[in-house]
């Protein structure tokens, strides 16, 4: 049993082979160049070099910055894709590179850096892809020292007592310095926490506790870290799903709550000519765990049709005993076999059966903890990045942002890539959005409160967009109670970032 | 050039809680080498990726199936020395022997381990290194008067 769960521990983070199969080799740099230069909205997809990793520019600003958004916004995403020819397939591949926007005063500077993880500076040295990645099989025989071996800090970002968090999925947080994104190494906070996985979605409670999961084979870690960002205690459980794939979750006053889509992320399976390709596994089922805070090993598995999910919006404790729980849910894992593939080969996937609209939606849980019976309601819309007010994280919320995509531009009947933002009342139904345009890529946006004020739409949406038109990467600011009409401002950087997940803001 | 292939795995954990069993206590406190019998010989052993001066390499020699991870012919603990470390090892019997190694980063005998068991200090082993760890088929290399080498986790 040990070996076997330490086998499913690290087969998460590692890329491996049981049998020495045939290896799925990484495609070659060149191979897709011809794409990229015919598809402007994916060519910021060509990634950036250890050369061209660091950036930093004032941006140009249209219209007139709120006074009262000042802080700085951070956003982080797989950035570099190519090393010594060599292309990955996945998206998820890439080495992570953070972007800071300051604000303030009108003005908006941004930095980029990218994350000098042990295994970015490894593969820098021998000048080549070294380690396995997500979607990609890397044939090499350098003897790994566990999961931060294979650790890209390329999902999200986060500043949180005076550091930035790169965090990943499968092993630690790297700590940044806000001052200038400096890597500062892995964050541990305990030295027999070294490597235990540090999920990429922690949710910070108003008291600005932050709370964590982090999945290992069985083992279902969580975190929890004071507002001084000091460990107050890790509790270790039992995933109901071992070895499934485990990305984010959500907090309410007293509960912690997964969802554990039915996917085994097997990286034992030989990959075949091409990239590593996911399961739904047969007649496994959603769970949502739901755990208590003060103590894990408290808790109810709720059960629903197999959906593949990614991202929640936010959970709440309610008088009568339910917790609720937004998330987005699609039916299957077209996205995450197909379409961020296609992205990385210049291609979209417009016209194509997994690409049709009607998949990928928001849907609203109501979990009876009494019962253990679940009700769901789904939302319109084609949506992910999932967002609610912070302050409100774990309690009660009428509004979800999520980025969107709707049929309504020609050649762009493809939900890979967003080009709206879209506020959805989860009460009502209602929906409020506003189109970018058809040549325009929209990425995550959030809800930055005004200041003073309290109510949920008293906030602006920050988020930036990919504008193919001018191969610049765009900051966008919006007022949520009007998002229909779009930005208020904008900051144009003078170069692309490639396209990214997810970031937060903090005010200064 | 040399005997020793390199790891093919990087189940890392996996091969070093193999690893760990395959340094029994006593050889992780001290190096102790029993005493060579009749045919013993000498191996140099040229060790890649050492953390240069911290703390000790740990290394087990096994002979066969039946005692690797139990009983090591010999083992020896040596301060680190430079990244790339050349060790003498003498006492090995047969035709085959399977090394297997950590850094004792923080001197206490044992291979550090996080909460989930994972290692914290990093491993080698000779052979190519399976996922299921250094097991005496994947880690035994012949005794042929070459350098053996062992490249440590990064």
């Amino acid at each position: 049993m040990q070996r076997r769960y330490l086998l499913t521990t690290i087969a998460a983070a590692a890329a491996s082979t049981l049998a020495a199969p045939a290896f799925a080799k990484p495609a070659r740099a060149d191979q897709f160049a011809d794409a990229f230069a015919r598809q402007p909205l994916l060519r910021a997809m060509k990634g950036v070099s250890d050369a061209t990793g660091d950036l930093q520019a004032d941006a140009s600003v249209r219209g007139r910055w709120p006074a009262g958004l000042r802080g700085r916004f951070y956003r982080n995403g797989p950035a570099l894709f190519e090393r010594g020819g060599e292309r990955y397939h996945h998206w998820f591949d890439g080495d992570g590179m953070v972007q800071q926007f300051t604000i303030g005063d009108g003005r908006i500077s941004h930095r980029g850096r990218l994350v000098r993880t042990a295994k970015l500076k490894l593969e820098q040295a021998e000048g080549r892809f070294v380690r396995g990645a997500f979607g990609t099989s890397i044939d090499d025989n350098t003897p790994a020292g566990g999961p931060d071996s294979f650790n890209t800090a390329n999902t999200n970002a986060v500043e949180h007592a005076g550091r930035v968090l790169a965090m990943w999925e499968g092993g630690s947080a790297y700590g940044m310095d806000p001052k200038d994104l400096s890597t500062l190494g892995p964050v541990t906070w305990r030295a027999d926490l070294a490597q235990v996985p540090f999920s990429a979605h922690p949710k910070i409670d108003a008291q600005g506790h932050l709370w964590n999961i982090g999945a290992a084979g069985k083992a279902l870690v969580v975190w929890h870290i004071d507002a001084q960002g000091a460990l107050v205690n890790v509790q270790i459980g039992e995933s109901p799903f071992p070895g499934g794939m485990v990305h984010d979750m959500a907090i309410t006053e007293r509960h912690i709550v997964v969802p554990l889509p039915p996917v085994q992320l097997d990286f034992n399976r030989p990959a075949g000519n091409g990239p590593r390709r996911f399961e739904m596994a047969p007649g496994e089922p959603l769970r949502v765990l739901v755990m208590e805070k003060a103590d894990i090993k408290r808790r109810r598995v709720f059960e629903l049709p197999a959906q593949m999910v990614f991202h929640v919006g936010n959970a709440w404790d309610t008088a009568d005993g339910q917790v609720m729980l937004s998330l987005v849910a699609s039916d299957d894992l077209w996205f995450l076999n197909e379409g961020a593939v296609a992205m990385m080969q210049g291609r979209l996937m417009s016209g194509t059966p997994g690409a049709a609209f009607g998949r990928v939606r928001n849907v609203a849980l109501a979990m009876d903890m009494r019962t253990g019976r679940v009700k769901s309601q789904a939302f319109k819309g084609d949506v992910e990045f999932p967002r609610v007010d912070p302050r409100l994280i774990g309690q009660r919320t009428r509004w979800l942002l999520n980025a969107a995509a709707w049929p309504l531009h020609a050649g762009r009947g493809d939900t890979t890539l967003l080009h709206g933002v879209q506020l959805t009342n989860t009460d009502t139904g209602r929906i409020r959005r506003y189109d970018y345009g058809a040549m325009l890529v929209v990425e995550e946006h959030i809800l930055v409160p005004k200041p003073g004020k309290t109510g949920e739409l008293d906030a602006w949406v920050l988020g930036t967009t990919f504008d193919a038109r001018r191969q610049a990467t765009v900051l966008n600011v919006l007022d949520a109670a009007r998002i229909e009409d779009g930005p208020i401002a904008q900051a144009v950087l003078p170069y692309m970032l490639p396209l990214g997940f997810h970031g937060n803001f903090t005010a200064a | 050039m040399t005997t020793a292939t390199a790891p093919r795995s990087t189940l890392v954990t996996a091969c070093a809680a193999v690893l760990c069993a395959a340094l029994p206590p006593a050889a992780q406190a001290q190096a102790q080498a029993t005493a060579p019998e009749p045919a013993a010989t000498c191996a140099s052993i040229e060790v890649h990726n050492v953390r240069p001066q911290q703390g000790q390499l740990m290394v087990a020699a096994y002979a066969d199936a039946d005692t690797f991870g139990k009983r090591p012919t010999v083992s020896l603990r040596v301060p680190a020395g430079e990244a790339t470390t050349t060790l003498q090892l003498c006492g090995l019997v047969g035709p085959v022997v399977a090394l297997t190694l950590f850094q004792d980063l923080d001197s206490d005998g044992k291979m550090g381990r996080n909460v989930l068991g994972m290692p914290s200090e990093p491993w080698g082993s000779s052979g190519s290194p399976g996922a299921f760890g250094p097991s005496w088929d994947t880690a035994k290399v012949t005794l042929d008067g070459k350098r053996l080498v062992v490249r440590m986790s990064q």
